[in-house]
């Protein structure tokens, strides 16, 4: 079969193809898409255990309020918060390039530009209102 | 000339994940940020157990959190999935696949028996 052999011969290609393509702004927003809907989709077993806690004996409730205010508490939230505002910005960003309004190639970089920059600026703020 | 196999994973056809990723993405963009909001009120705040359980108990925030466990589960299943197709070779996709499923539907159960749960 023809169809089956150009599979063997011609393997479907990595998307995007990570050890051919440089790395440019696009494929960099891109990426951090995906990281950081993997980092929200782990955060989601922690999310059930505080919401197990909080809703538990007023020591459990006190236990999980002691957790979130800890170093390492405020830093799990840190990086879920980040995850968050970057994969929602990013995700708002690319459902207008699918409505066509964003789709053009100038806008894609400037896009992916500008949500990079927004992430850079926002991980100090973050991290300024849960530590001060 | 080459012919490229079309792979379209494990769906026949792709546009209606690519609905359901969008749909539920919208959804997300309005629910998403509340349980985190939440979450930094309780930080901050000198939230007592009752003020929260009033909040977590209404039943709007039971409705509101029931959708977004479903929206976020079938996006968060659909998101795996395109990284999958993306990296996976094809003859562990399906099994990966699968205990991904089986895990969503654990935690959705889970998740579900939690909001509705707690209170009267």
């Amino acid at each position: 079969m023809q169809h089956k052999d150009s599979y063997r011969t011609h393997p479907m290609p990595l998307s995007p193809r990570l050890s051919i393509y440089r790395l440019h702004p696009v494929t960099l927003a891109s990426g951090a898409h995906r990281i950081s809907g993997l980092v929200l989709i782990l955060s989601v077993p922690f999310y059930i255990w505080l919401l197990i806690a909080l809703t538990g004996s007023s020591g459990e409730f006190q236990n999980a309020i002691d957790i979130l205010r800890s170093f390492w508490g405020k830093v799990a939230l840190w990086i879920v918060g980040m995850a968050l505002i970057y994969h929602l910005l990013n995700g708002v960003r690319f459902l207008t390039i699918d409505a066509g309004w964003t789709d053009r190639r100038e806008l894609m970089r400037s896009g992916a530009k500008v949500m990079l920059g927004i992430a850079a600026v926002a991980a100090p703020l973050l991290g300024a209102l849960l530590w001060l | 000339m080459a012919v490229v196999h079309r792979d379209l994973g494990c769906a026949n056809n792709g546009l209606e994940d690519w609905y359901w990723q969008r749909l539920s993405a919208v959804v997300l963009t309005i629910l998403l940020p509340l349980p985190y909001i939440l979450l930094i009120w309780l930080l901050q705040g000198d939230v007592s157990q009752g003020s929260l359980l009033e909040i977590l108990e209404h039943p709007l925030t039971r409705m509101l959190h029931s959708i977004l466990m479903l929206t976020l589960l079938i996006h968060a299943y659909i998101g795996i999935k395109v990284i999958v197709e993306d990296y996976l070779p094809l003859k562990i996709r399906m099994p990966f696949l699968g205990a991904i499923l089986m895990v969503v539907i654990g935690l959705g159960f889970w998740w579900a028996s939690l909001i509705w749960g707690w209170g009267g």
